[in-house]
């Protein structure tokens, strides 16, 4: 008898209980996701994006990556990611506006052509970097900024799409009314804004900018889950049960409304990166010398066009690759945490 | 576990007076405003209210099961939210143990939550998907700093056990349970708290005929062990004859009878009362009563009917003193008006109007000219037999013909009645809003 | 009229193949309905009862099949199974196509009536237009005359005013005027059967007596024939010449409406009976059915209501009952698919009593047996209440 009761009592529950466990959490998504062929190829490619961009992070030497020394420029100046926004040496007055341009005066050598060596297996750049090492590095930066302006959409969204949502009335008007305006701002425009008028261009201002410019598109959906949720009977019950409402908010609405966030947050970051590559072609985002895929873009394009096009292939199949990867992977996350598909 | 009520006073452990709850009609920065081209401004606000409680007062006392029944629309779930302020009241007072809710402030009323709780409808949607059994019932015991974390585990499951529940299942989602399992689970939190009052919203209406009988046993002996006052609401007056110790039956955000339970079954002194259990179809086929004894559909609660709300559909409706007439008059009087209230007949000559409604002798005197003038404006040989807006217009003009001259001129439709009456059965109030009673 | 009923359902069985394997939701019923009755099917929910509906008018969706049986109307075969040369089950040669379902016997002969209307009507048209475009279509009427039809059977059904509430779309309509526009629906045809999918069970009581007077008054008028799919035994007792009682997949009792109340053969209807509060007296003391029901993807051995039943014994496990005479109700057979019967002879009598769940259920202060718990295992998704 007494055991049969510390049988009962005790942490046996847990196997018994895995299968019952399995339609909610991370264990039943992931698994979910690998049974879907389209989704694990994404979830590969993140995976694999994620690790490229943490390995880069960690370990600055790149040698095992690089097949070989890096000519002539040393690593301290391909690796610094937190780049310094570049003051643009003022031509004079007036022109202040003019897009950041790195001017073509360091070019030193002509770039060397893909598969040049094995030392430089995509070549070199104008000023002689492994080419290489320098699309290996963009992931970086491209990763992290996708993550991080996500981010600060997501979690911005959050807050005032659940406040706004739970409260409804004339907190949710106000709050609604706030966030639209900032929706009728095209991003582009407000990272200008935050770069002319705060500081000098930088990948930094352009993941604040797209960040900022993200939190009314997820306020705005999280609202609308918040509003569903909102009606549910276990949020009156915990109303009832005297739970406060930022517990309520935090353990209950935030929760149930986050799946779809989640996918959608997902898809966002292929979207940012594409939009910080951008910003970098066009001078507002990431510095030189940081290596960014837009901003490498952005020179190979200008000089290079006709003599090297391997030059602006490189970084685009690089873009390319990891957005893809996010979008069939957040494609799969939507099928998997979709509760209407049942098996 | 606490096994008494927990409340030793000889009053009411709940008590209502005069409970409002009115609701916009729309939300919004530029809410209920209407474009009116025909005026200056032309902007007109709009300020309809769905007048979904209107005026109720009861009382319940600690340890009873007070039974709340009704049509769907009625007010019954908004009388039970307001009642726990999950609803704020437009007005009235709340006295729950002689304090009144309607006026606790936030901290205060979140307090007192632990002494009143609720039991949803809705198996599905009231227990949150992504928390587990545990969770779910230690989260009011949490919300009150009520033990610690193992004392609470303790007692949910001790808890689980109680609702007939498997302590062992502790740590499952609440999609591995049955509806009627999923009743337990929501039985358990509510319980755990140690709570004076339920307000249980239609807790068996989405089971099976079989599960429900179950949870209405547990709840039954849940009530016993805890000392629970329950408030009961439901569609079904069966359940409701089972479970309640007192009924009181809704219409249109009021209460129109209150009595105790066997009193409100076999003397029933309300129509509407009356209608809704004539209308119940009894489990036994050598019973075969009337049916469908009710006309109509229930008015919109923006707008309700002025004195008794049931007076539009009543069968019993009361006859305007103005005129001088048998009972067998105006029961003719009243259907024929109803039946141009709703066009439930084709045009057809005067004279069969006449003979279909008033066995070709009408009343005579002024109602029996007001009569005729509304005969003529919908009989096909009058006016009613054209075509479109023009005949529409005039079935419009003989129902407020016959509206304004006997429907409204009814003491039904100007005052508000509430009569208080002996019981037959057992010695309760009987309480009933209709002038029949006068 | 010759004795050969209106419709004839014979061994149907009706299957869903999921991952999980093989629900079994309609398992070998038979029933037959006469012209001019109201035939009860009656049932909790997961019973089958609306599968079995759904197949006579042969629209069960995939994964669901229909695997075999036979059901015949008016001596048409709608769905029939014979051998083929090579031992495989193959559609009789007899058979209707379903383009010849779909075109002469759906909405034409026979007619179904959903539970909950709103889905039944299409919100973005008038229901007047829907009404009148199903005249148009399945009685080849033109436009103004099929108008003039939706209008006067719109008041058929007692919908006031109809030629205003003609142009009016189905939100604008209350849930019992849209049952009404359901039934206006089902009977512009004049079918001769109308299968109604639990119609009242949205409805509130005092619409739900109107729309069962209303159905009353019909039949009579049409003399229509009614298969009335219910869990509700006071409908049941209403309105219902005969009634087939379902449980898991199987009619276990059928009977004459009055003996079926009064002279209850099967524990299962029995306890049905005795589970439900009463409107018309006071119970005091419910009994409970114990547990619930199993899943029909896999069925207790033997009866598949010895796991519940009050009067199961060894025998129970074992035997499995198929429906049997067990009573003569003024000429009607009285059938019922339990052992307990001398028309079994199963040895029920000398069977010992069976140590029942109740038993293990342990202390008496938890009512609910141990079975509900066991019976319903973890992935209950494609089970339970869900199903129907």
């Amino acid at each position: 008898m007494a055991v049969g009761e510390s049988q009962l009592d005790g942490e046996t529950e847990s196997g018994a209980e895995d299968e019952v466990e399995a339609r909610v959490g991370w264990r039943y998504t992931v698994a979910r996701i690998k049974q879907d062929t389209t989704a694990r190829l994404g979830l590969y490619v993140v995976s694999f994006t994620l690790f490229v961009a943490m390995y880069t992070l960690i370990d600055s030497n790149l040698s095992r990556l690089t097949f070989g020394q890096v000519s002539n420029y040393t690593f301290a100046q391909v690796l610094p990611f937190f780049d310094h926004p570049t003051h643009i040496p003022d031509p004079g007055e007036g022109t202040q506006h003019m897009p950041p341009y790195f001017p073509l005066a360091e070019q030193s050598w002509n770039p060397l052509p893909a598969g040049g060596t094995l030392e430089h297996p995509l070549g070199t750049d104008h000023t002689g970097r492994d080419y290489f090492t320098r699309v290996v590095y963009g992931t970086q930066v491209s990763v992290f900024v996708g993550l991080i302006s996500t981010f600060i959409g997501l979690s911005g969204g959050t807050v005032i799409g659940a406040v706004a949502g739970y409260y409804g009335g004339k907190v949710d008007d106000i709050l609604m009314r706030i966030v639209e305006t900032v929706y009728a701002i095209p991003p582009l425009i407000l990272i200008i804004v935050f770069t002319v008028f705060i500081g000098g261009a930088s990948i930094w201002y352009a993941v604040l900018g797209v960040g900022i410019a993200f939190i009314p598109i997820f306020a705005r959906i999280i609202r609308s889950q918040v509003l569903s949720v909102r009606e549910m009977d276990y949020i009156e019950a915990a109303r009832a049960a005297g739970v406060r409402d930022r517990n309520i908010i935090m353990r209950h609405v935030v929760p149930n409304s986050f799946a779809p966030m989640l996918v959608y947050a997902t898809l966002q970051i292929g979207v940012t990166i594409l939009i910080v590559a951008g910003l970098s072609f066009l001078g507002y985002g990431a510095q030189p010398p940081t290596p960014d895929w837009g901003q490498m873009l952005n020179i190979a394009h200008r000089n290079y066009m006709h003599s090297n096009i391997w030059l602006s292939i490189w970084p685009g199949i690089a873009i390319m690759i990891t957005i893809m990867g996010f979008n069939l992977f957040g494609d799969g996350l939507q099928d998997a945490l979709d509760p209407q598909i049942d098996d | 576990m606490d096994e008494d009520s927990g409340y030793d006073s000889d009053d009411a452990l709940l008590e209502l007076d005069g409970v409002t709850k009115y609701f916009g009609q729309e939300s919004g920065l530029l809410a209920g405003l209407e474009f009116e081209p025909n005026q200056f401004p032309p902007v007109n606000v709009n300020r309809e209210t769905v007048k979904a409680v209107d005026d109720v007062s009861l009382e319940i006392q600690p340890g009873e099961t007070l039974g709340l029944v009704g049509e769907s629309g009625c007010g019954k779930s908004t009388l039970g939210r307001t009642i726990l302020r999950l609803l704020e009241p437009t007005d009235g007072d709340i006295y729950f143990k002689g304090e009144n809710l309607a006026d606790l402030g936030g901290g205060e009323l979140r307090r007192m939550r632990s002494d009143m709780q609720m039991i949803f409808q809705d198996p599905q949607s009231s227990l949150d998907p992504r928390m587990k059994v545990g969770q779910i019932i230690e989260e009011p015991m949490r919300a009150h700093d009520m033990l610690d974390d193992e004392g609470r585990r303790a007692r949910a499951k001790e808890l689980l056990e109680k609702v007939g529940l498997d302590p062992r299942h502790y740590n499952r989602h609440p999609h591995a349970f049955s509806g009627g399992q999923r009743q337990r689970i929501n039985l358990a939190r509510a319980l755990s708290v140690d709570p004076d009052f339920v307000v249980c919203d239609e807790p068996v209406s989405a089971l099976d005929v079989s599960i429900q009988a179950q949870v209405l046993n547990t709840m039954e002996s849940l009530q016993e062990e805890f000392g629970l006052t329950y408030l009961f609401i439901a569609h079904d007056l069966s359940v409701i004859r089972h479970i309640s110790d007192r009924v009181a039956v809704m219409y249109l955000g009021n209460i129109v009878e209150l009595a105790e339970k066997e009193e409100l079954f076999e003397n029933p002194q309300h129509p509407y009362t009356r209608a809704l259990l004539d209308s119940i179809p009894v489990p036994d086929p050598r019973e075969n009563g009337v049916r469908g004894v009710l006309e109509g559909e229930v008015p919109s609660p923006v707008d309700p009917p002025s004195g008794c709300r049931f007076r539009t559909r009543c069968p019993r409706l009361i006859a305007p003193d103005t005129y001088d007439w048998s009972e067998e008059k105006w029961a003719q009087t009243r259907a024929f008006m109803r039946a141009v209230k709703r066009r439930s007949f084709e045009p057809m000559p005067a004279a069969r109007i006449e003979a279909e409604f008033f066995d070709g002798d009408r009343p005579g005197g002024e109602a029996g000219s007001i009569i005729d003038e509304a005969i003529d404006l919908v009989a096909s040989d009058g006016g009613g037999g054209g075509d479109g807006d023009d005949k529409s217009d005039r079935w419009a003009t003989a129902t407020d013909l016959l509206l304004e001259s006997f429907a409204e001129q009814s003491i039904c439709a100007h005052e508000r009645p509430a009569y208080d009456l002996e019981s037959e059965h057992g010695d309760g109030d009987h309480f009933a809003a209709c002038h029949l009673h006068r | 009229m010759s004795s050969e009923p209106l419709l004839r359902v014979e061994n149907l069985k009706t299957q869903f193949f999921t991952e999980e394997g093989t629900v079994r939701a309609v398992d070998g019923i038979s029933f037959e309905v006469r012209e001019g009755e109201i035939v009860g099917l009656v049932g909790e929910s997961g019973a089958g009862k609306s599968v079995a509906s759904m197949s006579i008018m042969g629209l069960v969706e995939s994964p669901g099949e229909i695997v075999g049986g036979e059901i015949t109307y008016k001596g048409e075969t709608l769905f029939g199974l014979e051998e083929g040369p090579d031992g495989e089950l193959r559609e009789r040669d007899d058979m209707l196509s379903s383009e010849e379902i779909r075109t002469r016997i759906r909405g034409n002969e026979i007619a179904v009536i959903f539970q909950d209307p709103m889905e039944s009507l299409n919100p973005v048209f008038t229901v007047g237009g829907q009404l009148r475009e199903f005249i148009e279509l399945n009685r080849g009427l033109p436009e103004d005359e099929a108008r003039t039809e939706a209008i006067d059977m719109l008041r058929e059904v007692g919908i006031p005013d109809p030629e205003e509430r003609y142009d009016e779309y189905p939100h604008q309509f209350s849930g019992g005027m849209r049952q009404r526009v359901l039934i206006a629906m089902a009977l512009a045809c004049e079918p001769s059967l109308i299968i109604a999918d639990e119609p009242t069970t949205a409805l509130d009581v005092t619409v739900e007596g109107q729309i069962l007077d209303l159905v009353d008054d019909l039949q009579e008028k049409y003399g229509t024939s009614f298969i009335w799919v219910t869990h509700d035994l006071g409908v049941v007792a209403e309105i219902c010449d005969r009634v087939n009682v379902m449980y898991l997949g199987e009619i276990v009792e059928k009977a004459p409406v009055d003996d079926l109340f009064y002279d209850t053969k099967h524990p299962y209807t029995n306890a049905l009976l005795n589970s439900i509060p009463r409107p018309d007296r006071t119970v005091t003391e419910l009994e409970a059915i114990e547990g619930v029901m199993p899943e029909a993807i896999s069925p207790p051995s033997g009866c598949r209501f010895h796991p519940r039943c009050p009067d199961a014994r060894e025998v129970c496990k074992r035997a499995h009952p198929e429906a049997k005479t067990v009573a003569d109700a003024d000429g009607e057979p009285h059938q019922a698919a339990c052992v307990k019967h001398d028309a079994f002879d199963a040895g029920y009598d000398q069977s010992s009593p069976l140590e029942g769940a109740a038993v293990d259920a342990g202390p008496a202060a938890v009512e609910e047996p141990e079975s509900e718990l066991t019976a319903n295992p973890a992935g209950d998704d494609s089970g339970g209440e869900q199903r129907e």
